[in-house]
């Protein structure tokens, strides 16, 4: 049965995931349209990158553990 | 004026038969690579690993020989034993003897190229000082010019890392016994990252002397602005030390984690689909393997950077350049 | 390659981030249930040591962008 939670708990990276692309597609657009903002774009980009990353990374954590800890 | 023509131009005008050779020859091979396929499946059948001559199913039996454990086959000395996850027992792996191998060609390769000296470089010279100058350049543009003593150390890690990837893909080293990648085992990512580690850490401590490297982690001097200030300044200090304890677990566990998923998806997939799709997997691993030894050696140069700048006063100012090349802070001109 | 300055810096820092929060809320979990063992309180100290290493890992996150870009 764990192995089920923990395919269900590394579905949750499915969020960080959509999140990641329509950060990048609107940050790669405003680039496109004002160049000369490109380096404050980039820079909140990356940012806000980690941040979504962040959460993709806590649910693969909750699936390993529900494999690994058993008591 | 006419144009001077090569001699294949002579032999063999432009547009008749010189390019449809190359392609005819292109299109004849792959039917021949199909039918030296079968011929090797009627001749020498898949067996079970151990068990030659024993009948074979396609999935399961085919992935259980293609597949590569973690731990790697032992060459000399005996083997550790199975179902416990940390062991001691001294030997020679297939891991190691390979990255020997793969060292001492590089030491003999870079012990006749330093020999060449000539004022008008032949090709092989020449070869050598474009490498070891476009590499000179990546990593002063990463790092500025303080990161000049340490491109030895750089360009080291690259290239060693470099090899010992693109290694796994090379047909033999996979299959034999005693030949395996070095870096898909996780002993030798965790000598590699422990060597970057002791680096930087003894950089750090070269630099500024124990007191000061300490001290960026352990501020005394905001004691000064309170006890809260400074017990928080305590804290701070306490969580960047564990933090530095993290990277060397990063840069080992990024490395292994790559290259060893790297061959058992290459192992897989050739057994699977056994003509033409695993050369698109191997040219996606060879990608994948240069962008990580790419990713060890810049990560252990900012590491070496970050550790030997003096204090929080200039905080972002090495990366900053690392993101933004080198235009974006000129170095200053002497006025004379 | 050469009209993107920093990219290695870019690729380093990409897989950087998520490991190092991954690396340091897997250890906070781990210790938090060996801890668990020795004291006998069974789902508490893991789910601490998950949120202080998660927290650990975010403040890591945290420094290693302002390293990395020194705005804002």
């Amino acid at each position: 049965m764990e192995h089920f939670g923990a395919g269900l708990a590394a579905m949750g990276v499915i969020g960080p995931g959509i999140g990641i692309g329509i950060l990048g597609g609107l940050a790669a657009g405003a680039i496109g349209r004002n160049p000369d903002a490109g380096g404050q774009i980039r820079g909140l980009a990356i940012i806000l990158a980690g941040f979504a990353e962040g959460l993709g990374v806590l649910a693969i954590v909750v699936g390993l553990l529900t494999i690994f800890i058993t008591s | 004026m006419q144009e001077r023509l090569s001699d294949r131009e002579i032999a063999a005008p432009a547009g008749q038969s010189r390019t449809r050779d190359r392609r005819f020859w292109l299109l004849a091979a792959l039917p021949l690579l199909v039918v030296f396929d079968v011929i090797a499946y009627v001749f020498v059948p898949p067996f079970p690993p151990g068990q030659p001559g024993a009948e074979c199913q396609f999935p399961v039996c085919y992935i259980n020989g293609n597949f590569e454990f973690p731990a790697p086959a032992t060459v000399i000395g005996q083997a550790p034993p199975t179902g416990q996850i940390l062991s001691f027992t001294p030997g020679i792996s297939s891991t190691l003897l390979t990255m020997w191998i793969i060292g001492g060609a590089m030491l003999i390769a870079a012990f006749f190229l330093g020999r060449l000296r000539k004022p008008v470089p032949g090709r092989i010279q020449n070869f050598s000082e474009w490498a070891y100058e476009s590499i000179r350049n990546f990593g002063l543009s990463i790092g500025g010019s303080e990161a000049a003593p340490y491109i030895p150390i750089f360009a080291a890690f690259f290239l060693l890392i470099l090899f010992c990837n693109w290694a796994g893909l090379v047909p033999p080293i996979g299959k034999v016994e005693f030949l395996r990648a070095p870096t898909s085992d996780v002993n030798i990512t965790i000598g590699l990252a422990l060597t970057s580690f002791f680096i930087f850490e003894a950089e750090g401590f070269r630099k500024l002397g124990v007191r000061g490297y300490l001290g960026k982690f352990f501020p005394i001097y905001e004691f000064r602005n309170g006890i809260g200030a400074g017990l928080i300044a305590m804290f701070v200090g306490l969580i960047e030390l564990m933090l530095e304890f993290v990277k060397p677990v990063t840069l080992s566990m990024r490395l292994f984690g790559n290259i060893y998923a790297g061959e058992v998806a290459i192992g897989v997939i050739t057994s699977l689909t056994i003509v033409f799709v695993p050369v698109a997997l191997l040219l996606l691993e060879g990608m994948l393997n240069l962008i990580q030894a790419v990713i060890f050696s810049v990560l252990s140069l900012v590491f070496i950077l970050t550790a030997i700048e003096s204090h929080h006063g200039e905080e972002g100012h090495i990366a900053e350049e690392a993101m933004h090349g080198r235009e974006a802070h000129p170095a200053p001109v002497p006025a004379n | 390659m050469n009209d993107v300055p920093g990219l290695g810096a870019y690729l380093a820092l990409f897989s950087e981030i998520g490991l190092v929060l991954f690396v340091t809320t897997m250890a906070g979990a781990l210790a938090g249930h060996w801890l668990d063992l020795q004291l006998g309180t069974n789902p508490i100290l893991v789910v601490c040591g998950f949120l202080g290493g998660a927290a650990i890992g975010a403040f890591g996150d945290y420094r290693l962008i302002r390293t990395f870009l020194n705005r804002f």
